[in-house]
């Protein structure tokens, strides 16, 4: 990060803004509920992580989580338009100040509340502080409404990716067996790791044929991950490769609500039960406490 | 140029310093000496010697520490420091503290007044505003709102007098608002004219003139003279980090008749601003390195 000449405000903010979460924060009495936050990402586009990111939602809900969708993916964003809802509000709008993220929720299909993402959202990526602080104080709020936020990310690692992924409680990184699709989560569990410690980041192998090659992928990444970072990601799980599942994209229909019993939704299953075991477990800070000390960091 | 004058002005200096005190015991004379190096007037250094003359006896006329402490007692005496800059006091009508910064083009206005915001905010614990009126310079109000963002304070933007009284009424439950100018040329008389009109409208219970203790002080004092007809009544200087000598500082002070709000000492927001302290200036006058703040 570039030091410039309001680094030690920065700083000073965020120390005061953590010990003003501390003094609010009662021990006492009962805390009010704050959401677990998933961020899906994965190093390479087009692996599934929208899919993989809509599903979960939907079967999350389906346990009877409180669940919202933030489809942070800020170049190709796309979660609405597999769940075939076309909102009037979106990220865009929340980041230009013209409406809240509690504003832009929309119901989707499948029980959950989504903020669909804005394709084609350039600016995003130099977002200024005064939009990037205004965003961290609206998440803040959507965090005591709501069991479990999952966070959309765009593929690879640029900063606000990295944002969400250091902020998040677990990060899934989805790849495929494609050696490049391999390489590239790699990629990102490595700078994730550069910028983030006790990061627990799990490793989900998409459109395997079973579960022997997505165990297969997961030991050559973790291999990998131990021999140069001295951390490995935690095994999330696998989704078999299913030609029902490109047919339920097409139709613009989770492939869980569109063939509950297949093969592909099964694993989705429990993946998710997998998930809401963890998110069921206590948790520490807040996440704008944590995007805040990245952003100083 | 500006080299070979500085180097005039300093031989001649030097020779004031070493033709007038000829009567002067050692002790004092150095004093004396350090002054005039800083670019004290020699009228105003010649006053403060006499001073401590009368005062010393002539044993501790020959000491030179004894001498130092004097001089620089009595220089605290020609430096007049605003009492409110170092806490926080609210207004007595009632309204927010409202504060304005003016002053001459790129002096640090805007970064002073982000160093202000985030020291009342974050130290103090305040409420503070921001109103800009400087639209006039290419992304003068972006950088202010990006300070604003970083800070968490809500920034008023107004282009038009008739328009600062909506923005202050948006900023009616706040303890401190924060106005921020163009900087003007002093000549620009129509650009002054202006300035009054925006202040007339905001009626502020302080103007600070926003000075860079760089400049010359020909230049400093016809700052003083032509903003003090817009309206201003205390002197913040700025740079004191690249300042070479701050003799003019007190020459400054001495004619304008207006109270040392603050200095600041560098361009990192928030640190590098501190209320005017007349003991940290007089050791400056006297060649005290600027990092090093002597608190006694």
């Amino acid at each position: 990060m570039i030091v410039d000449q309001a680094e030690a405000l920065r700083e000073l903010v965020a120390k005061d803004r953590a010990q003003d979460d501390r003094t609010h924060a009662d021990p006492g009495s009962e805390a009010p509920r704050r959401a677990t936050i998933l961020a899906v990402t994965s190093g390479k586009g087009g692996v599934g992580k929208t899919s993989v990111s809509v599903n979960l939602a939907v079967q999350l809900s389906q346990m009877g989580r409180d669940v919202i969708l933030l489809d942070a993916d800020l170049g190709t964003a796309n979660a609405d338009v597999v769940c075939n809802i076309n909102p009037p509000r979106n990220l865009s709008h929340v980041v230009a100040g013209r409406c809240s993220l509690q504003e832009a929720l929309v119901e989707a299909p499948g029980g959950f509340r989504m903020i669909a993402g804005a394709s084609g959202l350039a600016q995003m990526a130099a977002l200024s502080e005064f939009e990037r602080a205004r965003l961290m104080d609206q998440m803040r709020e959507l965090e005591e409404d709501a069991d479990l936020i999952l966070i959309d990310t765009g593929a690879g690692v640029g900063p606000n990716v990295l944002g969400f992924l250091v902020a998040a409680d677990q990060i899934l990184v989805v790849t495929t067996p494609e050696p490049t699709a391999i390489t590239d989560a790699y990629a990102v569990i490595k700078t994730v790791c550069r910028h983030g410690e006790d990061l627990d980041i799990r490793l989900l192998v998409n459109m395997v044929r079973d579960e022997r090659e997505a165990r297969a992928v997961y030991d050559r990444v973790a291999g990998v991950c131990n021999r140069f970072l001295g951390v490995a990601p935690r095994y999330a799980g696998h989704i078999l490769s299913d030609p029902r599942v490109p047919h339920a994209v097409r139709r613009r229909q989770p492939f869980v609500l569109e063939h509950p019993a297949s093969p592909a939704s099964m694993c989705m299953h429990r993946l998710a039960h997998r998930i809401d075991r963890h998110a069921s477990s206590p948790r520490g800070h807040g996440l704008l406490r944590r995007m805040a000390a990245w952003l100083v960091g | 140029m500006s080299a070979v004058k500085h180097l005039v002005s300093q031989m001649m200096h030097q020779q004031k310093a070493a033709a007038a005190p000829s009567s002067l015991p050692k002790g004092l004379s150095q004093q004396y000496a350090a002054l005039i190096q800083q670019e004290v007037a020699s009228e105003l250094a010649d006053e403060v010697v006499n001073k401590v003359r009368h005062q010393l006896s002539e044993e501790e006329l020959h000491d030179e520490e004894i001498c130092f402490k004097a001089v620089r007692r009595e220089l605290v005496r020609y430096l007049p420091i605003d009492a409110d800059a170092s806490e926080f006091k609210p207004s007595k009508d009632g309204r927010p503290r409202t504060i304005a910064l003016m002053g001459p083009t790129g002096v640090g206005k805007t970064t002073t007044i982000a160093k202000l915001a985030a020291t009342f905010k974050l130290k103090h614990k305040k409420n503070v505003a921001l109103i800009t009126l400087d639209t006039y310079r290419i992304a003068a109000v972006d950088q202010l709102r990006t300070y604003a963002g970083i800070i968490g304070v809500p920034l008023h933007v107004v282009a038009r007098p008739q328009e600062i009284q909506k923005a202050l009424n948006l900023c009616k439950g706040c303890d401190v608002i924060l106005i921020d100018t163009a900087g003007r040329s002093q000549r620009d008389d129509a650009r002054l004219t202006e300035l009054t009109a925006f202040l007339d409208a905001a009626k502020p219970h302080e103007v600070h003139l926003v000075l860079s203790s760089t400049c010359s002080q020909t230049v400093l004092m016809e700052a003083v003279q032509r903003f003090s007809q817009v309206r201003t009544d205390r002197i913040i200087f700025t740079k004191l980090d690249e300042a070479v000598t701050f003799g003019v500082l007190l020459n400054v002070l001495d004619k304008a008749d207006m109270r040392l709000s603050y200095v600041t000492t560098g361009q990192e927001v928030p640190h590098q601003i501190e209320p005017g302290c007349p003991n940290r200036l007089a050791d400056l006058v006297l060649g005290q390195q600027v990092g090093e703040r002597s608190d006694s």
